[in-house]
């Protein structure tokens, strides 16, 4: 009987005990950290490519998704976080509406998550008549920055909608 | 560029730099894909002299001592590679792919390592494509003939064009007659 690697599942032993606020379990798996060079190097490439993104972390042991809904202890795979959204209580918001620390998720050009940002200021720009956003989050596991929300490598898709878990009495 | 230059660059921080701007596996085999380096050393992979080379730097790089502290340098070329390989010659690639799931420290290459070993394990069902694959594997968990699929392998289908998969418009349209 062939016994098949599940990165994250219960089995795996970098994974840690994550569940989604109605107790649904969610894949994760904690990635060594790599090695100072590659990390460096990554900064170069990330700060070169994109001019406005400020370092705040260099770290490669979790991932955006793990930074926003796991407080940066382990990785979580993009398909997971429409359950945990829904688990979780968020609803999207229109710009407008958006605060400090709500969500921005990306999306590929399939129309698939492929990245979660947390939203630390929305300015309206007046002038230009669109929003000034900035956001901080991990780019792959090439460390985490501070950026304009459509600032980011193509890898990491394109800003698409935010969400809130925002509660109001 | 030489093929010496290629796997040179392939091996070094800057690829990894550029690969490792994924946030998860799917988007991370796209942009290997979709990588000038990687199609370049996978068109010269199909010469059988150049496949033998890329095959003999994988065991290499899977031999070379590491830092167990940190993960694996080689993580993401040890990746690339088998995918190259994976492309040109399947068989060859489960072999080596068994080799690289026992390299310690692995992210990225244990990932594709497994993606290639269950491929491998489907072929041999006579399964071929990935749709099949998926559909296969699924009931090969619920029969108890493996212990678990890749996750990536179990997840839903893809909605197209926000309507669904033919299954969900089939059961949409019953629903609508009954």
């Amino acid at each position: 009987m062939p016994e098949l690697l599940d990165l994250g599942s219960p089995r795996d032993r970098n994974a840690i005990y994550l569940a989604t606020s109605r107790n649904r379990r969610i894949p994760n798996a904690r990635r060594p950290e790599r090695v100072p060079e590659a990390l460096v190097a990554a900064m170069q490439f990330v700060t070169e490519s994109h001019p406005s993104a400020r370092l705040r972390s260099l770290t490669g042991t979790y991932n955006c998704i793990g930074m926003a809904f796991a407080n940066r202890r382990t990785c979580i795979e993009p398909d997971h976080v429409r359950m945990i959204l829904e688990d979780d209580g968020h609803a999207e918001v229109s710009p407008k509406h958006v605060v400090s620390g709500d969500l921005l998720v990306y999306r590929d050009r399939e129309g698939a998550i492929s990245h979660v940002a947390v939203v630390i200021s929305h300015e309206p720009d007046v002038a230009n008549g669109r929003w000034n956003t900035t956001v901080i989050s991990q780019w792959g596991y090439d460390g985490e920055y501070l950026h304009d929300h459509a600032d980011v490598n193509q890898l990491l898709g394109r800003p698409d909608r935010f969400y809130s878990e925002r509660k109001h009495t | 560029m030489t093929l010496q230059d290629v796997m040179e660059t392939i091996e070094g921080h800057r690829f990894a730099a550029e690969v490792n701007l994924a946030a998860g596996f799917e988007a991370f085999s796209g942009g290997i894909q979709n990588h000038l380096l990687f199609r370049d050393l996978a068109d010269r992979m199909k010469d059988q002299s150049v496949l033998k080379i890329a095959l003999r730097r994988l065991s290499e790089l899977a031999r070379k001592p590491i830092r167990m502290q940190y993960e694996n340098p080689s993580d993401s070329a040890m990746a690339a590679y088998l995918m190259a390989v994976q492309r040109v010659d399947p068989e060859v690639a489960a072999v080596a792919a068994e080799a690289i799931s026992k390299t310690p420290n692995c992210w990225w290459a244990s990932q594709v390592s497994s993606r290639i070993a269950a491929s491998a394990s489907l072929r041999r069902l006579g399964v071929p494509s990935a749709p099949l694959a998926r559909s296969a594997m699924r009931n090969m968990v619920a029969g108890g003939e493996i212990d678990r699929a890749p996750h990536a392998m179990l997840k839903p289908a893809k909605q197209v064009n926000g309507r669904g998969c033919h299954h969900t418009r089939k059961r949409r349209a019953g629903k609508r007659a009954a």
